[in-house]
């Protein structure tokens, strides 16, 4: 005789301790707060270029941004209204 | 008689200020013991560069100008480490500065975007 268990899925809530934890989860994820998990052992260590580095890949994303939407929302517009 | 001690100079040396316990100094690459004053010996006429260290990482650096005859160069310790290239730590930090550059472009251009919109509603 053969003897099969059920056993009941282990269905798991994860409790994610509140919106302090969450966002201190989002910023470990973006980079802005060192995560010991995947840090260094000391902190993240910055000198001058990465802090011109930062602030050029800043300006990079809002032109890259801005330039893509908005050919892209010209082109769109133009075809609408020559439709 | 009087009993007249002469004392070879010391030569030309630097100190720490604010050095912590625990820590090696090593002076072009090569680790150097303090002196009974507590000043580490430079080579001669040469400019040096001075390290502090505990273990693998790089706690402080400094550079030590040239000196002659027993000149003591002052140094006050300001800790800012720094990871050896080629370390675990080394590459960690680096992947977390990419990362860092990575979201702060994204949110630009998240900002782009809505600018880029807001003129294009404004063009009708």
């Amino acid at each position: 005789m053969s003897m099969v268990r059920l056993v009941p899925a282990a269905a798991g809530v994860e409790s994610d301790g509140g919106f302090e934890q969450m966002f201190d989860r989002m910023l470990k994820g973006f980079g802005f707060r060192n995560d010991p998990l995947t840090g260094p052992s000391r902190g993240v260590q910055h000198d001058a270029a990465d802090y011109a580095a930062y602030i050029g890949s800043s300006l990079a994303g809002i032109a890259v941004g801005f330039v893509s939407v908005y050919e892209l929302g010209k082109l769109v517009q133009d075809m609408l209204r020559d439709r | 008689m009087s009993n007249v001690a002469v004392v070879a100079p010391a030569g030309q040396a630097v100190r720490v200020e604010g050095i912590p316990v625990g820590t090696t100094v090593l002076v072009n690459g090569q680790q150097v013991s303090a002196a009974q004053d507590g000043a580490y010996p430079v080579p001669r006429g040469q400019a040096s560069t001075l390290q502090v260290r505990r273990g693998n990482a790089i706690l402080f650096q400094a550079q030590v100008p040239a000196l002659e005859g027993n000149q003591v160069h002052n140094v006050r310790y300001v800790e800012s480490a720094r990871y050896e290239p080629g370390t675990a730590d080394f590459v960690r930090n680096q992947a977390a500065k990419g990362k860092l550059a990575m979201s702060l472009f994204g949110i630009g251009s998240v900002v782009g975007l809505a600018a880029a919109l807001a003129k294009l509603s404004r063009r009708g």
